[in-house]
């Protein structure tokens, strides 16, 4: 490996919704391509197909699979043994490319019937809605909101039928795929490279993250300009909507990006064979 | 209406190649590569890869419309090295970074979760 770089990774801080951590000695391409596999080429998987047996809700049939389709649902034991719909060998679907489920909801007293993805019942307990993970034991998942996602309110004689299919996919086809809520990406906090240009540096609050701490006081509200600078050190916050583990969407998403690299690499060595090499 | 499926964006279309050669005519020891189906979280990555290698003179890429999913990669290497061999090991560089990061982060992980 001649001229690659030798990255060094620090975590900071890692909970069950995010993970916090700083890559040091790589390039701005290299960080901010994973920023965007992070995003839209980890796969997760997300509710692609609905069948309705019978709506009398107040919303329509495409409006409710919208919904459905956006509840996150947990990933991380199966996505990857999981196989995409379109490269599976069954016919339709199957237990190798999807995940079934079913909901069933009629309302027959006078009061509001609350619809949540709780009513959402999956044929695979690895693969749920996030709000009803671990249900059963008393702990919630992260302290926060284990609130069931609400799909639909249903007064009475109004009810809702409904099964669905669950495949894989990114991102980069759909943003219900996108495992994460957020990824905070930033580099060089005292603008050293000068990648920004502040009209009034004075203005702009103190950064948290600034090694200015001592200056700061002084006049100098930014660094000193470094021509020849290259980003060097950047800080990752990736925070996930609960369809991956915050860590796994950091090693996945890492592995699809060198699984690009090298598909690409395979689909090169052919290229060029086929030519015989023409120089 | 006549928005094209989205999966089109990474799905190769039928009998379409993932990445085809031109060599260019005008300079010596240069080429033009067309990937299909990818964007600029490879092109970006690539490109400056290529550009850390002393023997490369020329490393550029393009995505020359946002609605066509596929990018122009342009390589100019010295006399006594090809533009293929150039890609291929800016690539195989990528891998090993990555493969090393990745190890790192599982390694940081553990510890963290040590702690």
């Amino acid at each position: 490996m001649p001229y690659a770089n030798q990255p060094t990774v620090k975590i900071t801080e890692l909970t069950g919704e995010n993970v916090k951590f700083q890559i040091e000695d790589t390039d701005l391409s290299v960080a901010n391509s994973l920023r965007r596999v992070f995003i839209a080429e980890t796969p997760t998987m997300a509710i692609d197909w609905v069948q309705f047996e019978s709506n009398s809700t107040v919303l329509s049939d495409e409006f409710i699979a919208h919904r459905i389709g956006m509840i996150p649902l947990t990933s991380d034991q199966v996505i990857e043994s999981m196989r995409y719909s379109r490269e599976c060998d069954c016919e339709d679907f199957c237990t190798n490319c999807s995940v079934e489920f079913k909901l069933e909801v009629k309302c027959h007293d006078d009061r509001t019937i609350n619809v949540t993805s709780a009513d959402l019942i999956s044929a695979d307990s690895r693969v749920v809605p996030v709000t009803s993970q671990g249900k059963d034991d008393d702990q919630p998942y992260d302290g926060d909101s284990t609130e069931d996602i609400l799909i639909i309110k249903l007064r009475k004689g109004q009810d809702l039928k409904l099964n669905a299919y669950a495949k894989k996919g990114f991102g980069k086809e759909h943003a219900k795929w996108n495992p994460t809520a957020g990824v905070a990406f930033e580099y060089d906090p005292d603008n050293a490279l000068r990648h920004t240009l502040f009209p009034k540096p004075e203005e702009w609050p103190p950064n948290t993250r600034s090694e200015y701490t001592e200056i700061i006081d002084e006049d100098k509200h930014e660094a000193e300009f470094t021509v020849e600078g290259k980003a060097n050190r950047f800080y990752f916050n990736v925070e996930s909507s609960g369809a991956l583990k915050p860590e796994n969407i950091v090693i996945m998403g890492m592995a699809a990006l060198k699984k690009k690299l090298s598909d690409l690499q395979t689909h090169l060595a052919t290229e060029l064979h086929a030519d015989g090499h023409i120089n | 209406m006549n928005a094209p499926p989205t999966f089109e964006s990474f799905v190769l279309f039928d009998g379409e190649k993932k990445v085809t050669m031109e060599l260019d005519t005008k300079v010596p020891n240069a080429a033009l590569f067309t990937i299909n189906k990818d964007d600029h979280t490879l092109g970006n990555m690539i490109r400056m890869q290529l550009l850390k290698d002393p023997h490369v003179l020329f490393a550029g890429y393009k995505q020359a419309h946002p609605l066509e999913h596929k990018i122009i990669l342009r390589v100019q290497t010295t006399a006594d090295y090809s533009p293929q061999d150039a890609v291929k090991n800016s690539i195989t560089d990528l891998i090993s970074e990555l493969s090393l990061l990745e190890e790192r982060f599982r390694e940081a992980v553990r510890e963290k979760m040590d702690d």
